[in-house]
Parts: C-alpha cells; sequence; structure tokens
C-alpha cells in the first residue's frame, strides 16, 4: 500500500529533493505545499497519512500551522512530524510536546529521511 | 624636697602630650586670656598654663614668669597631674615636700600654689592650670571653684586641637569621595533610610538626565520603572543577607531606570549598605547597559541566522549529492560516484562544524538556558554511552561503565553532551579491541565524570592546549576521525557554566584520562537565574492577575515587566526589548492590538514571540493582527496559569 506524505516546506531547492528523497528512496506518494495556508488546503483535500512540516517558514509557522491543523476536525487526527534546523534536544523537546510525532533535523541524509519517517510512524 | 613621681601612664599620657601639638608653640590669645583671668579672677601675680613634659615642663602660657620652662624635678605641677582634683600648697616653706626646693627658696620663691590638672580628650592629664604667689594663702571654697571653672576652659582649648584635626581629616575625607564620584563613569547615588535620595553624581545625572538637585529627596522608586518599584532597598538587602547569611556584601539587580521625560532604559544596579547620619543608609552604584544589551542581541540574532541561514543551503547540499550518490536516481560512472562520496562526506564535515560551532559560541557566551534537574550520573552516563554503542561497536571498542546512582543537580543534556564528547574522543583513539572505561562519582559535593582510554595519548607540549579550539593533535585527525576540533572546547565551556572543570592526564604511548568535574548541586540566587531565564513584559490591566502570572513566572528565575496601558507596554518593549510579550487583548484601554500594531513598526521588534492571553476566543482575522514573531493564543477560561506557565517557559527555552 503506497502511502501519502504531504510535505509543507518554503525552500524550494529543499522541497525537491525531500520530495525526490521520499519518492524514489521511500516509494511514498508525496504530495508538496510551500506554505502553511497551502498546507492545510492540502491535508484537507489530500488526506495524507503523514504531514512533513518544517518548523520555520515566513508567514505562519510550523507549530502555528500545526495548531490550525488540529483545530480542525478534518485534519485533527494527522500525524505531524517536524523539519527543523535547530538540532538542540531542547527544541526537540518543545515541538514534540506540541503534539508532533517527531522531530527530523535538517539537514537530514536524504537515505535515511524515508526510513525514519516510516520509523516513527511505526508502518 | 621631694621630687614628682611618674604616673602609671607616663608613655601613654607623653604620647597624648606630642600629639597635641603644643610643646614649644608659639603664644596664643585663647590661653593667655584663660592665665589673664585666672590672675584677676584670684588675685594672684601668676597663671601658667604648664605642659608636663618628660623631663620638663613648659608654659603655653605665661603670666608674670620671665621663664618658659622649668625642670619636671622641682616642679609643682608634675605632682599635679598625679591626681584628678586640684593641688593646693598653702605655704610651700612649710611643706616638707617643697621647703628645699630651689624655685621656693629662690627666684620666683614660691610661697603659694594651686594647680588644677588638664586631661587631654584621651583622658591623660598633661598639664595644668596653675596660680603662684610669693606669699602664702587660703585658699577658699569659692577660690577653688573658680580654678575649677578656669581649667575646664582651659582643658576644652587644649582639646580644640584634637577637634580641628578631625575636622580636617574628615573634610579631606569628603573631598576625596566627592572628588572619586565626581569622576567614576557609574551612576552613584546614596539613598537615606527612608529611600530617599542624599547625593547623586555626575554620571547618574547624565545616565538619568536629571539634574542633581531635582533627585535628592525623592525615592528611589520614582526612579525606575513601574514594575521594578516593588522591590524597595532593604528588601534587596535583606534578600542578600538570606541567601549570604551576613549583611555584607553587594546585592546585584538588573532594572528598568526612569529618566525625567519618563523614558526607561536597562541597568545593572550594585545596592550596598552604609550609615549615613548615624542611620542606616543605602549606596547604589548604576550602569546602562543599554548598549551591551544591544550587543547581546545582535550576537544572538546573528547567531539564530547564522544556524539557519547555513543550515538551509547545506540540506538541500547534503539532500542532492547524497540522493545522487545513492544512485537511486540512476548509475554514475565510478570516477563520478568517487567525487560525489567525496563531497557528501566534506558536506557532512561541514554540518557538524556549524553545530559544534555554534554550541561553542552559545555556551561560551552564556547564553544556553540553563535547566537542571534531579539525575542519576549512571542515567547520564548511559545516554551517552548508548549513543555511541554504534561508533564503539565499529571501532571494536569496549566501553566499561561504573556510575552511581546517588542524585545530583546538574543540566542533563549538557552533561550527556559532554561525556558523550569525551567517549566519542576516547573510542576514535583507542586501538580496536581497546577497552575505554567510564566512571561517574559524587565525592565531596562534586560530580567527577573519568574517561579513560589507552590509546595514543597526548604528547606533554601539547596538553596545555588541548581544551583550545581546533587545536588536534595531529592534523591528520580532522580528515580521519572526523573531529571538528571543538569537542573539547565544548566539555570545558559546559563544565565551566555549571561551575566546575576538566582537566586531562596523558603521556605519549600511554593513553590518557580526562576529569569532567562539577558541582553536585546548582546553588542559584534569584539574580544569576535572572540572567538565564529570560525577561517577559506582561501587558495587563488587572492587577491581580498581573500578580498572580508574575509571582508563577518569577519563581523560574524570569524577570517579568509588567506594562498597565498600551503606551506604557510600547514604551517598555521598545527600550528593554523583552524576550517574550505576553498580552491581555481585553485592556482597557486600546484592547492591546494597538501594542502589536506600534511593536510592528519597528524592524528590532518583528521575532518577538507573542502569547496572546485573553478571555474570548478570537477569530482568524483579530489573530492574524496580533502576530509579531512567533504568536501563540491562549484562552483564560479554557486554561489556567498553569498552562499559559508551560507555554511561556517552552518560548524562553526555545527561542534561547
Amino acid at each position: 500500500m503506497t502511502r501519502t506524505v504531504l510535505l509543507i516546506e518554503d525552500e524550494p531547492d529543499i522541497r525537491e529533493v525531500a520530495a525526490a528523497s521520499l519518492g524514489h528512496v521511500g516509494g511514498f506518494n508525496v504530495v508538496v505545499a510551500s506554505d502553511g495556508a497551502e498546507g492545510v488546503a492540502k491535508a484537507k483535500t489530500e488526506k495524507p497519512d503523514v504531514i512533513l512540516l518544517d518548523v520555520m517558514m515566513p508567514g505562519i509557522d510550523g507549530p502555528a500551522t500545526l495548531h490550525v491543523l488540529r483545530a480542525d476536525p478534518d485534519t485533527a487526527d494527522t500525524p505531524v512530524i517536524f523539519l527543523t534546523a535547530k538540532a538542540k534536544p531542547a527544541d526537540r523537546d518543545r515541538l514534540l510536546s506540541l503534539g508532533a510525532s517527531g522531530v527530523i533535523a535538517k539537514p537530514f541524509d536524504p537515505m535515511r529521511l524515508a526510513a525514519d519517517v516510516t520509523r516513527m510512524m511505526a508502518w | 624636697m621631694e621630687p614628682p613621681i611618674d604616673p602609671p601612664d607616663e608613655q601613654a599620657r607623653l604620647a597624648a602630650l606630642k600629639s597635641l601639638e603644643l610643646l614649644d608653640s608659639p603664644d596664643e590669645e585663647r590661653f593667655d586670656r584663660i592665665t589673664r583671668s585666672a590672675q584677676r579672677i584670684l588675685d594672684v601675680p601668676i597663671a601658667l598654663v604648664t605642659l608636663v613634659d618628660e623631663d620638663r615642663q613648659w608654659f603655653k602660657s605665661c603670666q608674670g614668669l620671665g621663664v618658659r620652662e622649668t625642670p619636671r624635678s622641682v616642679s609643682f605641677c608634675g605632682h599635679a597631674i598625679l591626681r584628678p582634683d586640684l593641688f593646693v600648697v598653702q605655704d610651700a616653706a612649710a611643706d616638707p615636700r617643697f621647703a628645699g626646693n630651689p624655685l621656693v627658696t629662690g627666684s620666683p620663691y614660691i610661697r603659694f600654689y594651686a594647680g588644677a590638672p588638664l586631661t587631654s580628650a584621651s583622658g591623660h592629664r598633661v598639664g595644668t592650670l596653675c596660680v603662684i604667689s610669693p606669699e602664702p594663702r587660703i585658699f577658699s571654697i569659692d577660690d577653688r571653684a573658680a580654678l575649677v571653672d578656669l581649667a575646664m576652659w582651659a582643658e576644652v582649648e587644649l582639646n580644640q586641637v584634637e577637634l580641628s584635626r578631625a575636622l580636617r581629616s574628615r573634610r579631606e575625607t569628603t573631598d576625596h569621595l566627592q572628588a572619586v564620584m565626581a569622576a567614576v563613569p557609574n551612576g552613584v547615588a546614596t539613598f537615606d533610610h527612608e529611600g530617599r535620595v542624599r547625593s547623586f553624581n555626575a554620571a547618574a545625572e547624565e545616565m538619568f538626565d536629571r539634574p542633581a538637585f531635582t533627585v535628592v529627596g525623592r525615592t528611589f522608586q520614582s526612579l525606575v520603572s513601574d514594575a521594578d518599584r516593588r522591590e524597595t532597598l532593604p528588601e534587596m538587602l535583606r534578600a542578600s543577607v538570606a541567601l549570604r547569611g551576613d549583611g555584607s556584601g553587594v546585592v546585584r539587580r538588573e532594572l528598568c531606570g526612569r529618566r525625567a521625560d519618563g523614558t526607561l532604559f536597562p541597568m545593572e544596579v550594585a545596592v550596598g549598605a552604609t550609615t549615613l547620619d548615624g542611620e542606616r543608609g543605602y549606596v547604589v552604584a548604576a550602569r546602562d547597559i543599554t548598549a551591551q544589551r544591544e550587543l547581546q542581541r545582535m550576537k544572538d540574532e546573528f547567531v539564530a541566522m547564522v544556524s539557519h541561514e547555513l543550515r538551509t543551503p547545506l540540506t538541500s547540499i547534503r539532500g542532492s549529492l547524497g540522493l545522487a550518490a545513492s544512485g537511486a536516481l540512476g548509475d554514475l560512472p565510478a570516477e563520478v560516484a568517487r567525487m560525489i562520496d567525496i563531497a557528501v562526506t566534506n558536506t557532512d564535515r561541514l554540518v557538524r562544524l556549524i553545530n559544534d560551532i555554534l554550541d561553542l559560541e552559545r555556551i561560551e557566551s552564556g547564553r544556553v538556558a540553563f535547566a537542571p534537574r534531579r539525575v542519576s550520573p549512571a542515567e547520564l552516563v548511559d545516554q551517552a554511552v548508548g549513543g555511541l554503542e554504534g561508533a564503539a561497536s565499529a571501532a571494536g571498542v569496549n566501553v566499561r561503565v561504573d556510575a552511581v546512582t546517588t542524585e545530583v543537580e546538574v543540566d542533563p543534556d549538557r552533561i550527556i553532551q559532554a561525556v558523550t564528547n569525551l567517549l566519542s574522543n576516547a573510542v576514535k583513539f583507542s586501538p580496536p579491541g581497546g577497552v575505554v572505561d567510564v566512571s561517574a562519582v559524587v565525592d565531596d559535593g562534586q560530580l567527577v565524570v573519568s574517561v579513560v582510554d589507552r590509546g595514543r595519548g597526548i604528547p606533554a607540549d601539547m596538553l596545555g592546549s588541548v581544551f583550545e579550539r581546533f587545536e588536534q593533535v595531529d592534523t591528520s585527525d580532522a580528515r580521519e576521525k572526523g573531529g571538528t576540533g571543538l569537542g573539547l572546547p565544548i566539555v570545558r565551556g559546559i563544565a565551566t557554566q555549571h561551575g566546575g572543570d576538566v582537566s586531562v592526564r596523558s603521556a605519549l604511548g600511554e593513553g590518557s584520562t580526562f576529569t569532567f568535574t562539577v558541582p553536585a548541586a546548582v546553588a542559584s540566587t534569584m539574580a544569576d537565574a535572572a540572567a538565564d531565564a529570560g525577561t517577559i513584559l506582561m501587558v495587563e490591566d488587572d492587577r491581580d492577575v498581573a500578580e498572580v502570572i508574575g509571582a508563577t513566572l518569577r519563581r523560574h528565575g524570569i524577570h517579568v515587566l509588567v506594562a498597565t496601558n498600551e503606551d506604557q507596554a510600547i514604551d517598555i518593549a521598545l527600550s528593554t526589548r523583552p524576550d517574550l510579550l505576553i498580552l491581555d487583548v481585553s485592556l482597557r484601554s486600546g484592547d492591546g492590538f494597538g501594542v502589536i500594531e506600534q511593536l510592528r513598526r519597528h524592524r528590532h521588534m518583528g521575532e518577538t514571540p507573542v502569547i496572546v492571553y485573553t478571555v474570548r476566543d478570537l477569530d482568524e482575522h483579530d489573530r492574524r493582527r496580533l502576530q509579531l514573531g512567533p504568536t501563540e493564543f491562549v484562552t483564560k477560561a479554557a486554561s489556567g496559569p498553569d498552562v499559559l506557565e508551560q507555554r511561556v517557559l517552552e518560548r524562553l527555552r526555545g527561542s534561547s
């Protein structure tokens, strides 16, 4: 069964690399969005199995986007994994405590990205 | 004839006499008028103010005698100073003590003598006021009374010397102090026991933009922001006493000073106790730290920006190279694949380097928020070892652990990071099949962690610099072992931040032992914690709410400023640049939206996180109007102060 990953990331290059990694290496079906608002909209229409959510984005940031997703019954239960350039344990804990299922640090190993997602989702 | 004996305090007495600086001094009217009065009142031809020196008696004031001094051995005054009361000889010729005295048998032919001892301020009888006559005489009660009164007068004049010397000394001290106060770059002010300004130096005038004469008499409270008015000077020192157990020492605080025009500025003050006019007073030295804060903020912004800006392109580089190298996108010619491998390896190295540099910078500048917790050393070591399991087994190195479970109070993440770095080195430099020993004990209030390896060791001439940045014993290490050269400086930074230290014992060919020591319990003071935990501006017009929330947050060492209206909020926010804003949207004046609107106009406020704490749930439109930096919304009804507390702590830790 092919799972669908919604990738919400504002940086076009990172979006492309991550999408290539998730698609080619992980075999996922990848949907992309370039900001929080688009992400929320696509989450509702595409109903992904997991959302990979960048933390620092201009406009509405990662945690705020998560807040919106959780407030909407359509997307309240979709698991979310954060992508972040901040690598400190304190940041990780904080993000996890917001209700994320996992935190992946940037720069990520493109060969391991899909495996990490799979592991965090216990698929 | 009987010469006078020395009084028992003779040495001290002579010293006191010398310190009066009257011996052999010129005539002075203030003494002469006394001896003249004595002549008149007692109707005697000779009246003297005598000072009894070691071997002589010398006359400071002399009426009716042609000489200025006579030997002590034949003096009458030498006898007079042996007793506190009057010494009277009504007829010297008939007195066996004096009958053979040359001053009796010859000039000035003394028959009658009456002398009153003069006592110095130090309590020594240094001389007399005496009257002499060549005719014997009965000395009446009234005469005695008169002589006693005159002697008191003489004593006052005598001790004037000490008084004027003391006054001169005090004037010198005051001048000296004033010169220091005028020169010192810090603002210095003194306050009386009511907390009112007594003095205000030039630097303080400039800092507060208030001339001293407008400040004297005003309260300490009037010079600081509303939020800082709660703690009075006595309270600050009481807090200090509680911490140190005595009244000594100086209390430091970071407060907001208030200038004449009402604007605020951040300052660091040191408060000490003193005595003013016999009562408790206070000395406060203040330093305007606006520039320092600005610099720190710029540095933090820079670090955060670098962190993000460098990692962003690296993500793309690492990602794209990794995918290409993996062959997942198609096969590559061998040489191309090899080149890409090199690129990937070095990208990884760059990432590690960035992480380490930023870590080190944060640790050394003390901007890392310290979060001590009670934890067992065994747990910490296990986590560190666990993280390196892969690397250790790949290198064929066995790690042995011996750690106690006695709880200590340290920042677990930091300690794990330090131990990990030490372990990583040990594993890297151990031969395959080698053993690394890690031990953690609590000894004499210190947590001591040792990491022992049997690798190639460190040459003696490098031992001193092994904790410096980018020092690698062998430059090929960087390439081969993948080290960044910052692992040990980071360990040292963590140790120092905890108030501890790290050291190494090693010899070439004999392996190394690294010992990391930190206090097992953190003795935190309000002031120390405040520097680390952050500053919050709470915009809340309900005093009770502000009180409760403020108290809750201050417990964590957070410095909480409160603004009760929009203008105040903007004022304080712009001048103190808080780490976080808590905004009550239902403020009676202006609803709080105005605050955000105004702050948005200032670029440097754009990143400030905001927690909007409000009664009513806000719709999307309103929420957008309240966005500044990362903005969260918490409703009062749904969540009590605990949730707010949690969010605040998370935000503060996250943005450090």
